[in-house]
């Protein structure tokens, strides 16, 4: 309320060139001080009110620290099991095919117990967007190894450091998928400068505009950080992303998809 | 009017198809049925059991133990269920195939079914012909809801075969007549 | 005449449910057989999943659109699915799942089996939890049940299970066909799928950390329950007016003790079927009133003894016998006949 007081207050000759996205709601996020998923909830809404989708769309929290997306995003919203996110979306994309649906996944979702469900969608080239958070830990559940985990980066689970030996190495989905002829728009950003927000922020409206377009489907996944359980304060995070987690994963658009106009 | 029959045979004599013409035909004259399928697991060449109950009241259990009639289509259905048959009960053996000592207590009519079949032209409607006799040995089905039947269980595209599984029925039937039984 | 499994998909269809997942498992596969056959010619939409897993998630998505949504699967699938449907329980979404359940535990066998009675009426899921559940007896129960199911379930917004085994669903009956009816076209005003024309955003939830939250929602979904048991629950009776032994049995069970009580009747023995068409909610007003006017009550399954326990909750305390067999293996009646001697006999 006290937003729309101030947008109120505002003298008539200035323009906002910053304001709340119509797309996100005014509840109070519950992410850590320094976490990207606020960033990547900003990027999201505001592709979807510039592609005038925000009114079609349904957002799939899976879980995970995201597991309040569906708080924070002003859309229809469903709630999923754990790893399920891209066969419910499937559900609600075949019934209500004009509807945009989007998940919103961690690595633990996606990567280790929902591997099955993203491939396959992916696989039936489905008309869904499935952005996928990387931060190289599971988060909610206090800091254990995540399928991304860095060779030699210390979890709660991993406290010698992750040896490939023993728990393998890091899972690179972006290149997993790579090679499905469904997918449309492949890409992996990051969002630790302006640059690469900017980056981020054009692969995931791509991302949308080839589901509008029905292209098949599409994935972004964003490099993220987690500076509670890396240990970290939010800036050494992002130089962790800049110099260890970018190594491994590098930025890099894989399908690039173009219109059909 | 109550009878219990089961159809025993190898995979791809037909059984699972004669066990719902003669529920269908069933069906046609008024009666309730209930068949049940069930085979081993194997796709090509296993056993294939039709149990078909039909009766003039509901038909409870689709379940049988001891049948009123046993249809032997091969060897190896025969080995297996010569002994499901009630005392006083009927049992048609396709004597192409199947060599059966003498079931004591039991009717037990044979039926050149195969051998007929292959003279009709396709070896595929020995089943018919093993119904054609059942319906006259049993006397408890007419056999002039076959036609209707067939057209009922058949797929489309079968449809043009008809007619010669009417004949194999009513050579079934006559084969019959013939022995004298 | 149709086989079980191709009723239970006719009655979804006339039903007016166009959406159906699954992932094979035998002995249900003429299910998706048929719908993949049917379905797209009448608008609807078949696909085939990676996993049961998927399945009922893709159950899922489709419930939260409001649409009329099924799935099938056999007691190894079921197992697999028991996350997703206590997700639709926790969400308040309506689907139906059918289970035509085979001998086990573990991959057990292909062959009928009672054994998943604890699994439906008990533990489809974990939290606090209750899905309706339909005991069909017959091909033609199969489809009646399957096609009620879609509007009980949307009326109450409780998932339904249709409880069959692999016996009823091989085998061939006739059946009445009702009229194909259209899929609804009103969504109800709890469905997603963007808010159109600005309408308040929706949203399907099952995640409740308020715990106070948490319990209403859970005594909401109870209510729903207790009103569903009230309007809902169905049985039948069979056999003698003036019984000396009541037999209890659900599904190909009471089949089996029809013709076993009316072979008994021949013998001069005095024998009432009470069937439950309904296990969730469980019918236990019959059994009260006949659990004091007969001599014994007898309870036949093909299972280890799951179903008597809700037998033995609805005597008041009158001793309850078992029949049972397990592992897939049927028994005929002559089988129950010979067993309901001995117990006459001890």
């Amino acid at each position: 309320m006290a937003q729309t007081t101030q947008t109120e207050a505002l003298p008539s000759h200035e323009e906002a060139v910053y304001r709340r996205p119509a797309a996100l709601t005014e509840t109070q996020m519950r992410y850590c001080p320094g976490c990207t998923h606020g960033t990547a909830h900003r990027l999201i809404a505001e592709v979807l009110d510039e592609l005038e989708l925000t009114d079609r769309t349904v957002a799939i929290a899976t879980v995970g620290c995201s597991v309040y997306a569906y708080e924070y995003f002003n859309t229809d919203s469903v709630q999923a099991a754990h790893g399920r996110g891209p066969a419910v979306a499937t559900g609600i994309k075949r019934t209500s095919p004009d509807s945009i649906v989007f998940t919103y996944q961690g690595d633990g979702d996606l990567a280790a117990i929902g591997l099955s469900e993203v491939i396959h969608s992916a696989q039936r080239g489905e008309c869904i967007t499935v952005l996928f958070l990387n931060n190289a830990v599971f988060g909610m559940t206090r800091g254990q190894m995540a399928p991304t985990t860095l060779v030699g980066q210390r979890t709660t689970t991993t406290p010698q450091g992750r040896d490939p030996k023993l728990e393998g190495t890091p899972m690179m989905i972006c290149e997993m998928l790579s090679g499905i002829p469904g997918v449309a728009y492949l890409a992996r950003e990051t969002m630790i400068d302006p640059k690469t927000v900017a980056d981020a922020r054009r692969s995931i409206k791509k991302a949308f505009q080839a589901q509008a377009d029905g292209a098949g489907f599409s994935l972004v996944e964003l490099v993220s950080s987690c500076p509670a359980w890396w240990h970290k304060s939010p800036l050494e995070s992002l130089h962790w992303i800049r110099d260890e987690m970018l190594t491994q994963y590098p930025l890099k658009v894989f399908v690039d998809y173009k219109r059909q106009d | 009017m109550h009878q219990e029959i089961i159809l025993a045979g190898t995979g791809g004599q037909g059984i699972q198809s004669a066990g719902q013409v003669l529920a269908q035909v069933a069906l046609e004259q008024g009666l309730d049925v209930s068949e049940v399928s069930q085979y081993s697991p194997e796709v090509r060449g296993g056993w294939v059991l039709s149990t078909v109950v039909v009766s003039d009241r509901r038909v409870g259990s689709p379940i049988v133990q001891m049948a009123d009639c046993l249809l032997l289509m091969s060897q190896r259905a025969a080995d297996d269920n010569k002994g499901r048959v009630r005392p006083g009960g009927l049992v048609l053996v396709n004597s192409s195939l199947v060599e059966l000592p003498p079931i004591p207590e039991a009717r037990v009519v044979a039926v050149p079914a195969t051998e007929m079949a292959v003279e009709l032209g396709v070896q595929q409607i020995a089943n018919m012909v093993m119904l054609g006799a059942y319906c006259k040995c049993a006397g408890t089905l007419d056999i002039v809801y076959f036609d209707q039947a067939l057209q009922t269980v058949l797929p489309e595209r079968h449809h043009r075969h008809i007619p010669l599984n009417l004949q194999a029925v009513q050579a079934g039937v006559e084969v019959v007549i013939a022995s004298g039984e | 005449m149709m086989t079980g499994n191709v009723a239970t998909a006719e009655g979804a269809i006339a039903a007016g449910c166009r959406y159906f997942f699954g992932y094979p498992i035998t002995p249900q596969n003429d299910i998706p057989r048929y719908m993949s056959e049917q379905l797209p010619q009448i608008g609807g939409v078949y696909l085939q999943a990676e996993s049961e897993l998927a399945s009922i998630n893709l159950v899922y998505g489709a419930a939260s659109t409001g649409a009329y949504v099924m799935t099938s699967s056999s007691s190894p699938g079921i197992s697999l699915m028991q996350e997703g449907l206590s997700y639709l329980l926790g969400a308040e979404l309506p689907a139906v799942v059918v289970n035509m359940v085979r001998g086990g535990p573990g991959l057990g066998n292909i062959a009928p089996a009672q054994s998943d009675y604890w699994l439906s009426t008990r533990g489809a899921g974990h939290g606090d939890f209750g899905c309706l559940t339909f005991t069909p007896d017959s091909v033609q129960e199969l489809y009646d049940c399957t096609y009620d199911a879609f509007e009980i379930g949307h009326k109450y917004r409780l998932p339904v299970m249709i409880l069959g085994d692999a016996m009823i669903a091989n085998m061939s009956e006739a059946t009445r066909l009702r009229e194909r009816r259209e899929p609804p076209t009103q969504m109800p005003e709890w469905a997603v799928g963007g808010r159109r024309n600005g309408r308040p955003r929706r949203v399907v939830n099952s995640l409740w950390t308020d715990v106070p939250v948490m319990e209403a929602v859970n005594l909401r979904i109870a209510e729903r329950f207790r009103q569903a048991a009230q309007e809902q629950t169905r049985w039948e009776e069979y056999g003698d007016d003036r019984p000396d032994i009541l037999f209890t049995a659900y599904g190909i069970s009471a089949r089996i003790c029809k013709t076993a009580i009316d072979r008994l009747a021949d013998e001069g023995l005095r024998a009432r079927l009470l069937r439950p068409i309904t296990v969730r909610p469980f019918p236990t007003d019959p059994f009260a009133r006949w659990a004091g006017q007969v001599e014994r009550i007898v309870c036949v399954e093909h299972s280890m003894g799951q179903f008597i326990e809700d037998v033995r909750l609805s005597v008041d305390c009158r001793p309850v016998e078992l029949i049972s067999r397990t592992g897939g293996v049927l028994m005929t009646p002559e089988e129950v006949i010979a067993r309901t001697r001995e117990l006459i006999a001890s």
